[in-house]
């Protein structure tokens, strides 16, 4: 049969391998997605510092002779039902989004880290009681947990942070349990508990450090998903209620608008998305240079 | 393999027991006062006392557990507070919408994730690997909400092809058998309702598609690559079989094992989608119930709601679990 015909038959490898010039290029191009992360990442964290001081009109106060009027010099994105100035409301929403991202992403990091440790220098019995109460949490449709949570505390922007913070809470829990089991095993650390270090030391001064790693970059690919999904519970109006200049609230009062107005929408969902695909680059850079392995954001489900 | 399902059934019956105490100790216990909240702020010490006794708060947690869990078995969640109807009918009329949508994107996920997976893996290079990064980085970036307002905004908007939202166009009838319209319409053969079904959900199925779409082809297209470099793939070429006998009967089953498995996680992101998905699309299924039921802290449908999709949920999960054991006889043992 014909080369020509399989296009992936030449050679060893059913797949043709690329010529150097190729390849060098496509490891740059990777490099430069993460670098391109890297520069977004920054951007943000920028506009999220003096966006509020570059905005040029108040992201809360209302002037009705202003509704609804699409983009223009004097309003670069145009204005909502409220006369409000969208470009403002969407600076002003950069710095809620990434205060949000961060504080979801503490929850999960702190208490699952915690649940981890605990779970793997613990006995048998707490190891599989934990594990357990951590396989049910995972039982549960992630928007459904975070209901459950909001129906405790209420709706809100702290309780929608809060809740999918603990949506995250099992994954982080798995992650570091299995990194703590494997330096329980080491023999530094049967030396250190042979020399009478306490368990709180091992687990402070050889646990946590080889934790660490794939922790934080777990934590750096869930930045850009918790920024979403708080951004999801202020659309369905379970989050940040009116007038914050959140960005899920935002897209959630422009759904009437819709097809009349479209700007309205626009801009919030295009802001979510960058800052998102921002995260999910720099998660996948910090991932690499940790080289903790493990799916990329952009290859599988984090969930999974 | 008997004895693999039945360590998988007792598994996931004990995760469906460990939701009702997670959703028994959230909802039931932690809230506060319900006889409060029943009785309303007016009611007197002696009224609120009543309630207290009436709904059995003033019995041993695990009682009061129990008892919860032996009604829930029979389907009595209580009466919703808001419409005064069983909570667990509140839910059921709307869960069918929900599930027919889920299951619609996650079909067309499927095909197309799986197709885009392939030809991307054998044609490197190609429309196919292009297509599959441009859908992978919207499917994984944009919020699934944003990406359906701009979809109707264009599909009913501007190009005025499809409707703006709703299950049905006034006008057309459709009687409720299952609560799944495309499956009523296609049971009393009423095919006018039919197509009118499958043009409401064009839109829908769309948006919620794209995520499990981008997911799928990645996994296919990794897998495929995996399996493609199997030295049986090599004999099977030297035999003389033909590219698509190659691809889709050597490479193809063992290639798809990954992806049934990310097919059943995807499900809980598709149930999740969904419910933002029907609010862009004004659909009156789960989603709309359980906010509104969070909303006004309707607390028995809000435990409906909860433990029926978990049930749900981990009867789809144990499908796909052993759906892989009859893929793979490996997995039998185990």
């Amino acid at each position: 049969m014909a080369e020509e015909l399989f296009g992936w038959e030449a050679g060893a490898e059913p797949v043709p391998r690329p010529s150097p010039v190729l390849s060098a290029w496509r490891a740059l191009t990777a490099r430069r997605l993460h670098a391109l992360g890297l520069v977004m990442v920054a951007g943000l964290v920028v506009v999220a510092l003096v966006g509020p001081l570059l905005a040029p009109y108040n992201p809360i106060a209302q002037n009705l002779a202003d509704q609804l009027q699409p983009p223009s010099a004097r309003h670069w994105l145009g204005t909502d039902q409220f006369g409000r100035d969208i470009l403002s409301r969407v600076l002003s929403g950069a710095r809620l989004a990434l205060l949000v991202g961060l504080l979801a992403d503490a929850v999960a990091l702190f208490f699952g880290s915690l649940l981890g440790l605990v779970a793997a220098f613990s006995r048998r019995w707490a190891d599989a009681v934990v594990m357990r109460v951590v396989d049910m949490l995972l039982a549960f449709p992630y928007l459904l947990l975070a209901m459950v949570v909001i129906a405790i505390l209420g709706t809100g922007l702290t309780p929608a942070v809060i809740a999918i913070g603990v949506v995250y809470v099992p994954q982080f829990a798995r992650l570091v349990r299995s990194a703590a089991l494997a330096v329980r095993e080491e023999q530094y650390v049967e030396a250190a508990r042979a020399l009478g270090v306490s368990r709180t030391g091992i687990v402070l001064r050889h646990a946590l450090p080889n934790v660490a790693p794939p922790a934080i970059a777990q934590a750096t690919l869930l930045f850009g998903i918790s920024i979403l999904e708080v951004a999801g519970l202020g659309f369905l109006g379970l989050g940040a209620q009116p007038p914050t200049p959140e960005w899920g609230a935002m897209l959630a009062d422009s759904r009437t608008y819709i097809l009349t107005d479209w700007w309205l929408g626009a801009f919030p969902g295009l802001a979510i998305m960058i800052s998102v695909l921002a995260f999910n680059l720099l998660g996948d850079a910090v991932r690499d240079a940790f080289d903790v392995g493990g799916t990329s954001r952009l290859a599988g489900d984090p969930r999974s | 393999m008997a004895r693999y399902v039945a360590g998988r059934v007792l598994q996931a019956v004990l995760v469906v027991l460990g939701v009702t105490v997670i959703t028994f100790v959230a909802l039931h216990v932690v809230p506060g006062d319900v006889a409060q909240m029943i009785g309303g702020e007016k009611a007197t010490p002696q009224q609120i006392a009543e309630i207290r006794r009436q709904l059995g708060l003033d019995d041993p947690l695990w009682v009061q557990y129990w008892r919860f869990l032996s009604s829930a078995v029979r389907g009595d969640f209580g009466i919703s507070l808001q419409t005064r109807r069983p909570a667990v009918q509140e839910v059921l009329t709307a869960f069918p919408l929900t599930f027919e949508l889920a299951v619609l994107a996650l079909a067309v996920a499927g095909a197309v994730g799986v197709w885009l997976g392939i030809a991307s893996a054998t044609r490197a290079g190609g429309m196919a690997e292009g297509t599959a990064m441009l859908v992978t980085l919207v499917g994984t970036s944009a919020p699934v909400f944003w990406t359906g307002l701009l979809l109707l905004l264009l599909g009913g908007g501007v190009l005025r092809l499809f409707p703006i939202g709703g299950v049905l166009s006034s006008g057309v009838a459709l009687d409720r058998i299952t609560g799944i319209p495309l499956l009523d319409g296609l049971l009393t053969g009423n095919w006018p309702a039919v197509g009118d079904v499958l043009w409401h959900l064009v839109l829908p199925v769309v948006t919620l598609a794209l995520l499990p779409t981008a997911v799928i082809a990645r996994i296919t297209r990794a897998s495929m690559l995996e399996v493609l470099r199997n030295p049986y793939v090599q004999t099977a070429r030297a035999k003389g079989a033909s590219r698509a006998r190659v691809i889709y009967r050597h490479a193809l089953p063992n290639a798809l094992l990954p992806v049934v498995t990310t097919i059943g996680l995807q499900f809980g992101t598709l149930l999740s989608g969904a419910i933002l998905t029907e609010t862009v699309f004004a659909l009156p299924g789960l989603g709309r119930v359980a906010v509104n039921a969070i909303l006004s802290r309707d607390y028995p449908v809000i435990e409906a709601t909860v433990v029926l999709t978990a049930v749900v949920f981990t009867v789809i999960n144990l499908a796909v679990d052993l759906s892989y054991g009859l893929l793979d006889p490996r997995q039998r043992q185990g």
